[in-house]
C-alpha cells in the first residue's frame, strides 16, 4: 500500500503546496506501489526519468493543481524514450521518438509519468487478458478480470499506485474497467482531447480517457488535457473550460433519463434496487427522472455495429506494423518483401487479433462493403440519431456501467459473441456519438464493485462532471483504494 | 457478398500479410456464421438503408488547415533508430520485385 | 476489320509545396536518404494527418484551369494495400469525393481544336522511393508524403498524337500555374495510359492494357502507337487482348509485359476517420483562383492575335519565362512581334543555352530589346549590326542607343548617304552592270557587297539593294 498515492490529486496537491511532501517522495512512493503490484499492471517502467523529472520541479503554486504528482499511462500512448508496445509482441522494443499530446500536456502541467500500464493487445479487447504479458487481475478478486482494454490503468488506480492513469476508450475500455475496479473512469467528448500519439484502434471511436478516484480529480485533468491540437485535425477548436468549476459548484442540468429496456433486462436484483434507490435520491435532489423507450433493435445492434466498424478500422490502422521501420525484425531469412512482412506479422499478432483483422478486412472488400461496413455505419447513424433525439428532451442518460460481477479469467471466451447481450455493450453508445461519459462507483456486491454511468451531450463535459459529483455525494463512494482501511 | 470459404479466409489473411494455422482458419470460419447472422439482423432494422453511413460521431466541420511551413525534419539516424534492417541511412529489404510506383494506380 | 483505339490517361502531378501533404516535413529532393521525414512519413504509431493548405490551394488552381467543378467540402479516404514504399499500409487519397469533377482540356492536333474530358482530380500523397540493387532493395522515405494531384481523363483520345498532346497540355497547365515542376524525366509528372481497341462504330470498350514508365512526352506517342499496333495485330489474328500492365522500354521501343491483371488488388477504400470534413472558405477559394497565372491557351489566343504562326506560338509556349518576356515586350509597344520572336527564340535562346543561363539571369532588359527590334524594323540598323548590338546587350547589359553611339552606327538608313555610296559603287563597276544586263544575276550580290564594304558595313543592305536595283533595272534586260 502506498502512503501518499492512495490519496487524490487534490489531497496530494494540498500536501505539496504545504510542503508536507516533495514530488520526489511522491515518485518514490509510487515506485514502491508499482513494485508491490500483484495484478500484472505494468509494461515499461520509467523510474529514472520520473526521479529526474521530480527533482527538477520547483515551487508549486496554489493553482498548479497537477504539478509534482505522479501518473501512469496505458501502453498505447507514444512516450518519448520509453518502450511502448500496446502490449503486442509486434511492437516489442519500439522506443518512440515523441510524446503523445496528452502526455506532453500532463508533463507541461508538471505531472510525472512513472510507468506504462498493461492493456489488451492493441486495445482490441474488453477483458484485460489478451496482452503479451498475460492477464491483468482484478485487485478485488485475483481470479477475475478487471476489464479492458485499459486493464493495467484500472488495476493500478484501484490499488492506489497513482491518482491518475491514462487509458483510452473505444467501446467502453475505460468506463467498464472503472466499474469493475471501483474507480472513476471518464471519457470526454470525442475531439475534446487531441489523440495525437495515441496508437489508433478505431479512430472514429477512440477517445482519450482516464481513471481517477474521484470526480473533482477527473475535472482537473480534463482542464489540463482539453483543447485544439494542430497535430490532430479532429481535435475541436471549441473553447475549453475550467471543468473543475462545474464540480466545485455542482453545476448540473436537471433532466435525467434511463432506458426502459435496460431497466427491464437487469437480472441482478441487488443492482436493480441500488440503481432505483439512486434514481429516487436524485428525484429528492430535485432532478426530473424519466423512463425512456429507446428502440430495442438499436440496442441489439450495438454489438455487431461496434465489432464491424472497429475491426474494419483496426485492420487499416495496424497496417503500419510490418517490422520494416520499427518493431522486431523478421526471422527465417525472408526472400521477398511479402515474406518479410508475413514473418513479422504472423509472429507479432496473437490469434485473436488475426481473427478480428480477417473479419474486419473482409467487411471492407468492395464486394462486401455495402452489406457489412457501410451497413454498420448506417446502423451507427440510427443509433446516434436516436440518442440525439433522447438528448433533445433530456440532459443525461443514466445507466449501470456493468450488470454482473467481472468474469472469472478461466471462464472467458474470445470468440465472436453469438448471443450478445446489449447490457454488455451499452456503454458503446458514448463512442458512437462521441458523447462525454463517466463511470463512478455505485455499490459493492460480495466485495466486488459495480459502477454507475452518466452520459451527456457532446461538449457538455462540464455538466457531466457536475452531475457525477452530485451522484458521488449521494453514494458517498469516493477515493476508494483496494485494501485501504 | 463474397461467399465465405476457407480459401477466402486464407486469402484475406494473406493480403493482410499474415498466415493462419488451420485451426485459426476453422475458428474464423465458424465465427463468420455468427457475423453473417448479425449482418442480416442489421439489415432488418427499419430504416437502416435510408440513412447515410456515419463516419464521424457528430458533424463538426473544420475550416483550419496547416500553413505550408516546413519544420525541421528528423535526422536520418533518429528516423531509423527503431529500424533493425538497414544499410547506411536506408532501410534494407529483400529485393522488391516490380517497378517503383507499381501499386500507384 | 477496322478498329478504333480508345485511350484514357491518369496523370500524377507532384505539387511543389514547401512541406508535405499531411506532414510538416520539407519537400526537397536530392537530399541525403531519409533526412527529409517526420514521424508521420515513417508511420510511427499514433501519428495523424494534417492537411497542407497550400496543396489544397494548388488543387483549386488546377481544377479551375481544367474547367472542373470544385467540391467545397474536402473529404479524404484510405486506399489500403501493403507495399514497402507505403509505410502506413494505406495511402490517403480522395476516392469518394474528389476535390474536382467533370472538366475538360482543349488540345490542338494538326491545327484542329479538340476537347478532352477530365473525369476527376483528387489530392493524395506520394510513396517512398525504392532503389533496387542486385539482391536487396533500399527504401528512402524523403519523397514519402509529397502532395500529388491525380488527374483522370475520360477515355476520349484515339491516337498516339492525341495522347501526347493531352499530357503536354496538362504539363503546360501545371507548370504555367507554378504548382509543379512537371518534369516527366524525374517523376514529378507521371502517366498511366489505358489503351483498348474497339470495332469502329461500336460503343463497347475492349479489354484495356495499362502502360507505365513513360518518362518523356515523346515516349507517350511511341508507346501508344506501338500498343495500338500490337493490339490490332492480336485482334486481326483472331486473338484476344489480355488485361495487363505493360511498361514502355525505351531501348526496345516496345511495350513489355509487367504483370497480368488476373488478380486485381481490392483496395478496401473507406473514409479517413482522422480528417473531419473541411469546409473551404469562400475567401480562400477566391484567393486561390484569383492568384492563378495566365494559362497557355489564353496566351495562344493573344499570340495569334498579334500575328504569330502556330509554330512560333508553340515554340514560345515551351517556356513560360519566354512567354512572359515576350508579352511584356508587346506591352512595351514593340512594332514587329515576329522580328521580336525570331530574335528572342533564335539569337537570345541560343546565347542563353550556350551560357547555361535563364532569361532572368542574363543582362537583357525588355525595354532595350524592344528598342533593338524597332531599330531593325525601321531599318535604322541592319541585321549584322543588330546581332552585334544584341551580343553587347547580352554581355554588358548596355542599351542599344549607347552601343550604337559607341560603335558609330549612325544614320545608317539616311537616303542621301546610301545614294552617295551606291552612286560611287556603280561608277566604279561598269563591268558588273554589263554582266547584270546580260543576265548574270550574281552581279547584284557583288554590287551590294561593294556598297557595304565602301560604307564600312554601316548601311542597311536591303535598302542598298533596293536602290541599286532602281538604278540598274531588271536582270537580263538590255536597254
Amino acid at each position: 500500500m502506498t502512503k501518499w498515492n492512495k490519496h487524490s490529486i487534490s489531497y496530494l496537491h494540498d500536501a505539496l503546496v504545504k510542503k508536507q511532501v516533495t514530488p520526489l517522495e511522491l515518485v518514490e512512493d509510487c515506485i514502491k506501489g508499482i513494485q508491490a503490484d500483484d495484478c500484472n499492471s505494468f509494461e515499461a517502467l520509467a523510474f529514472e526519468e520520473a526521479r529526474k523529472a521530480a527533482e527538477q520541479i520547483g515551487e508549486i503554486k496554489e493553482d498548479e493543481y497537477l504539478k509534482g504528482i505522479p501518473f501512469l499511462a496505458k501502453d498505447n500512448y507514444s512516450t518519448k524514450g520509453i518502450e511502448t508496445t500496446a502490449s503486442s509482441n509486434i511492437l516489442n522494443g519500439y522506443v518512440p521518438l515523441f510524446d503523445a499530446t496528452a502526455i506532453s500536456k500532463l508533463k507541461r502541467a508538471g505531472m510525472i509519468m512513472v510507468a506504462k500500464t498493461t492493456m489488451d493487445e492493441l486495445a482490441m479487447g474488453g477483458t484485460g487478458t489478451s496482452g503479451h504479458k498475460g492477464p491483468t487481475l482484478n485487485p478485488y478478486d485475483h481470479e477475475r478480470i478487471v476489464g479492458g482494454s485499459s486493464c493495467g490503468s484500472a488495476s493500478s488506480t484501484a490499488l492506489g499506485i497513482a491518482p491518475l492513469a491514462l487509458g483510452s476508450d473505444t467501446g467502453d475500455s475505460v468506463r467498464k474497467p472503472a466499474s469493475y475496479s471501483a474507480t472513476v473512469g471518464f471519457k470526454p467528448t470525442w475531439g475534446r482531447i487531441s489523440r495525437f500519439g495515441l496508437f489508433p484502434f478505431a479512430p472514429s471511436l477512440d477517445t482519450i480517457a482516464y481513471f481517477t478516484r474521484n470526480v473533482l480529480d477527473a475535472s482537473y485533468v480534463l482542464t489540463a488535457l482539453a483543447g485544439k491540437d494542430s497535430k490532430d485535425m479532429s481535435s475541436s477548436s471549441r473553447k475549453k473550460e475550467h471543468y473543475q468549476d462545474y464540480v466545485i459548484n455542482k453545476r448540473s442540468l436537471k433532466k435525467i433519463g434511463y432506458f426502459k429496456a435496460v431497466n427491464d433486462a437487469i437480472e441482478d436484483e441487488r443492482l436493480k434496487s441500488k440503481y432505483h434507490e439512486l434514481l429516487d435520491k436524485l428525484k429528492d435532489h430535485g432532478y426530473e427522472v424519466v423512463c425512456y423507450e429507446y428502440p430495442v433493435d438499436l440496442l441489439n445492434a450495438l454489438y455487431p455495429t461496434y465489432m464491424i466498424i472497429s475491426c474494419a478500422e483496426s485492420t487499416s490502422n495496424n497496417a503500419n506494423l510490418d517490422g520494416i521501420r520499427f518493431g522486431p525484425i523478421a526471422e527465417g531469412n525472408p526472400k521477398t518483401y511479402e515474406e518479410y512482412m508475413k514473418a513479422c506479422r504472423t509472429k507479432g499478432f496473437s490469434d485473436l487479433i488475426k481473427r478480428r483483422f480477417v473479419i474486419g478486412s473482409f467487411s471492407l472488400l468492395s464486394q462486401n462493403q455495402f452489406e457489412m461496413f457501410s451497413r454498420a455505419q448506417k446502423a451507427r447513424r440510427l443509433i446516434v440519431d436516436n440518442m440525439n433525439k433522447f438528448f433533445d428532451g433530456l440532459d443525461y442518460l443514466i445507466l449501470p456501467a456493468s450488470y454482473s460481477k467481472p468474469k472469472k479469467i478461466k471462464e472467458l471466451s474470445t470468440a465472436w459473441s453469438t448471443k450478445p447481450d446489449f447490457l454488455d455493450n451499452i456503454l458503446g453508445l458514448g463512442n458512437f456519438g462521441g458523447f462525454p461519459s463517466i463511470t463512478l462507483p455505485l455499490m459493492f456486491e460480495d466485495g466486488l464493485p459495480f459502477g454507475i454511468n452518466i452520459t451527456g451531450r457532446t461538449f457538455e463535459d462540464g455538466y457531466v462532471l457536475g452531475m457525477a459529483k452530485e451522484i458521488e455525494e449521494i453514494t458517498g463512494l469516493k477515493d476508494l483504494v483496494k485494501g485501504d482501511k | 457478398m463474397i461467399k465465405i470459404t476457407k480459401e477466402v479466409i486464407e486469402k484475406c489473411a494473406s493480403n493482410l500479410m499474415f498466415a493462419l494455422t488451420p485451426q485459426q482458419t476453422d475458428l474464423i470460419y465458424e465465427e463468420f456464421a455468427t457475423v453473417l447472422t448479425q449482418i442480416d439482423f442489421l439489415k432488418s432494422i427499419p430504416g437502416v438503408d435510408e440513412v447515410e453511413p456515419m463516419t464521424f460521431p457528430y458533424k463538426d466541420h473544420q475550416r483550419n488547415m496547416r500553413e505550408d511551413e516546413p519544420k525541421k525534419p528528423l535526422a536520418a539516424k533518429d528516423a531509423l533508430a527503431n529500424c533493425h534492417t538497414k544499410l547506411g541511412n536506408q532501410v534494407k529489404l529483400p529485393k522488391v520485385v516490380g517497378n517503383q510506383n507499381d501499386q500507384m494506380e | 476489320m477496322e478498329f478504333e483505339p480508345v485511350i484514357g490517361i491518369e496523370i500524377h502531378v507532384e505539387l511543389k509545396t514547401k512541406s508535405k501533404m499531411f506532414s510538416s516535413a520539407p519537400c526537397s529532393f536530392g537530399e541525403k536518404p531519409n533526412s527529409e521525414t517526420t514521424y508521420y512519413d515513417l508511420a510511427f504509431p499514433g501519428v495523424m494527418p494534417v492537411v497542407n493548405k497550400e496543396a489544397v490551394a494548388y488543387g483549386i488552381k488546377v481544377i479551375t484551369a481544367l474547367n472542373m467543378t470544385l467540391d467545397k467540402t474536402l473529404y479524404f479516404d484510405r486506399k489500403n494495400y501493403f507495399y514497402p514504399d507505403l509505410p502506413k499500409g494505406y495511402q490517403i487519397t480522395q476516392q469518394f469525393r474528389p476535390i474536382g469533377k467533370d472538366g475538360y482540356v482543349i488540345i490542338y492536333v494538326n491545327g484542329e481544336e479538340k476537347r478532352i474530358g477530365v473525369e476527376q482530380a483528387h489530392l493524395e500523397e506520394d510513396t517512398a522511393k525504392q532503389i533496387h540493387l542486385s539482391d536487396i532493395s533500399l527504401l528512402n522515405f524523403n519523397r514519402c508524403g509529397t502532395p500529388l494531384i491525380e488527374i483522370v481523363s475520360l477515355p476520349q483520345m484515339h491516337s498516339g498524337i492525341e495522347a501526347m498532346k493531352y499530357v503536354e497540355a496538362i504539363r503546360e497547365i501545371v507548370t504555367y500555374l507554378g504548382v509543379s515542376d512537371g518534369k516527366m524525366e524525374n517523376g514529378s509528372l507521371r502517366c498511366d495510359i489505358n489503351i483498348s481497341l474497339r470495332e469502329k462504330g461500336t460503343e463497347k470498350l475492349g479489354t484495356k492494357c495499362e502502360c507505365k514508365n513513360l518518362n518523356t512526352i515523346q515516349n507517350i506517342k511511341a508507346a501508344v502507337d506501338y500498343e495500338i499496333k500490337r493490339q490490332t495485330e492480336i485482334l486481326n489474328n483472331g486473338g484476344e487482348v489480355e488485361q495487363e500492365t505493360r511498361r514502355y522500354d525505351e531501348g526496345l521501343k516496345k511495350t513489355v509485359l509487367m504483370r497480368k491483371k488476373t488478380d486485381a488488388i481490392d483496395y478496401k477504400y473507406f473514409r479517413e476517420p482522422n480528417i473531419v470534413p473541411i469546409d473551404l472558405d469562400d475567401g480562400f477559394i477566391y484567393d486561390a483562383i484569383h492568384s492563378m497565372n495566365k494559362l497557355p491557351n489564353q496566351y495562344r489566343k493573344d499570340l495569334r492575335r498579334v500575328g504569330l504562326g502556330d509554330y512560333e506560338i508553340e515554340e514560345l509556349l515551351k517556356d513560360r519565362e519566354f512567354v512572359l518576356f515576350f508579352v511584356d515586350c508587346l506591352t512595351l509597344g514593340v512594332k514587329n512581334p515576329r522580328t521580336l520572336w525570331s530574335i528572342l527564340m533564335v539569337d537570345i535562346l541560343g546565347y542563353l543555352n550556350k551560357n547555361d543561363l535563364t532569361i532572368s539571369q542574363s543582362h537583357l532588359k525588355k525595354k532595350d530589346l524592344v528598342t533593338l527590334v524597332d531599330l531593325l524594323n525601321d531599318k535604322k540598323i541592319n541585321s549584322r549590326q543588330g546581332k552585334d548590338i544584341l551580343a553587347t546587350m547580352l554581355e554588358e547589359g548596355k542599351s542599344p542607343e549607347s552601343i550604337i553611339k559607341e560603335k558609330g552606327y549612325v544614320q545608317v538608313s539616311d537616303d542621301d548617304f546610301i545614294n552617295e555610296i551606291v552612286g560611287k559603287v556603280l561608277e566604279a563597276n561598269a563591268q558588273s552592270i554589263a554582266d547584270w544586263k546580260r543576265g548574270k544575276d550574281r552581279a547584284l550580290g557583288y554590287l551590294v557587297g561593294q556598297a557595304m564594304k565602301l560604307s564600312q558595313g554601316k548601311i542597311n543592305p536591303s535598302l542598298a539593294k533596293e536602290k541599286i536595283l532602281n538604278r540598274i533595272g531588271p536582270c537580263g534586260k538590255q536597254e
